[in-house]
């Protein structure tokens, strides 16, 4: 065989960038254990390993650029005065919710770590699921995701309300003050932020999965030159 | 005339083509709304065996557009992944060719052309030893048994820290 030929031409005509295009479709570790084919797999692996991660820090860098602007409107909104309406509300959640004695925990200290954070669909299950058997005699597992952020349907259910024990009235504000929290206009854009936030830390990740092994293979080299020197 | 464009390839052959399908390239796109369609437009860099085989897949698509294909392939069998047409049409036996296929998709600027034959290849390399990988592209094993072992120990820490 003709190794010139082989080492350069073939599967090796596809410069990293390209050849790079074909690993996106296999796992990462197929892309690891191709290094061990030849030195030209091992050098175009490391150069597809660099392009990646050139490629990912941009995505990285795009989604700052996005969450940026968000970031502040909502960070200024929770400072200044805005914060008002939103610091009532969720004072009038924790007092309710303190006073309900919930047989959990979790929806409290979920709330009180992270109220910006707020998820409305798992805190609601939270509450619901913890207190539906005693509590909450309505239908509320019919609503929908869509319908919990559309107030007026939640409000329909309100004539209900005054045929239901005490303790259903309280879940029934808990509810509509978190939706009220949900629909201000910061905790929207809190949301927008945090969704993209999701994605930018997978890009992380895998951002420090290719920095450990080029890192490593840097390492190795160092290691090589300077064991050559001493010999 | 207007609905026609005509290509030259690097091996000196006119190839006259539907505007709309020669459009499926956004390198071609960009050259005619900058240029206009009258004027050959040339392709120096693609092979007219390649370029025929790129508009036939490109009039294949003419009035679609194939879906992402998704990653990592969950099968060797790229009829798993992708639509039957697409697979048969790139079950090329000469991987030579499908090299130039490759390199001319990127050149053209034809994303579903390139992930379609880049995940072809894909296929040949899923799943197999190096020693397989080897024997499918004729590649020279060049590594010593030292140099491979200590690739297989970085390989093994990077698995092991990520």
């Amino acid at each position: 065989m003709d190794q010139g030929f082989a080492q350069n031409k073939g599967l090796f005509k596809l410069r990293p960038e390209v050849l790079g295009k074909v690993f996106d479709f296999l796992e990462y570790k197929q892309l690891l254990e191709f290094r061990t084919v030849s030195k030209k797999a091992d050098q175009i692996t490391q150069g597809i390993l660099t392009h990646r991660l050139e490629k990912i820090e941009k995505e990285v860098k795009r989604y700052e650029n996005l969450m940026q602007p968000l970031k502040d409107e909502v960070y200024k909104e929770l400072n200044g005065e805005l914060n008002n309406e939103f610091m009532t509300r969720r004072m009038n959640i924790i007092n309710i919710v303190n006073k309900m004695d919930f047989k959990s925990q979790q929806f409290k200290d979920a709330f009180e770590k992270d109220p910006v954070g707020i998820e409305m669909t798992k805190y609601l299950k939270l509450l619901f699921n913890d207190n539906y058997e005693t509590l909450w005699k309505l239908q509320v597992q019919s609503i929908s995701e869509e319908q919990f952020v559309d107030l007026l349907k939640i409000q329909e259910l309100e004539y209900q309300i005054n045929t239901a024990p005490p303790l259903c009235k309280e879940m029934f504000s808990v509810f509509k003050d978190i939706i009220e929290l949900r629909k201000m206009r910061f905790m929207n854009q809190w949301h927008k932020q945090y969704k993209i936030d999701i994605d930018s830390d997978k890009e992380i990740e895998k951002q420090i999965k290719v920095q450990a092994i080029l890192a490593r293979i840097r390492q190795t080299e160092l290691e090589k030159q300077f064991s050559n020197i001493q010999i | 005339m207007e609905n026609k464009v005509k290509l030259s390839t690097q091996d000196g052959v006119i190839i006259e083509v539907d505007k709309e399908v020669a459009c499926k390239s956004h390198l071609i796109n960009t050259i005619i709304d900058d240029t206009g369609s009258e004027e050959e437009i040339p392709l120096p860099n693609v092979k007219s065996s390649i370029l025929n085989k790129v508009i036939e897949y490109c009039n294949m698509h003419r009035n679609d557009s194939p879906p992402e294909i998704e990653k990592p392939l969950r099968s060797n069998n790229l009829a798993d992944c992708v639509e039957q047409k697409d697979a048969d049409f790139i079950n090329i036996p000469n991987l030579e060719e499908l090299f130039d296929i490759i390199l001319a998709a990127n050149y053209l600027d034809i994303k579903s052309l390139l992930d379609l034959s880049c995940a072809k290849v894909a296929t040949y390399i899923k799943g197999k030893t190096p020693e397989e990988i080897r024997k499918t592209f004729n590649i020279q094993n060049d590594l010593t048994q030292e140099e491979e072992q200590q690739i297989r120990e970085e390989n093994k820490w990077a698995e092991e820290t990520s």
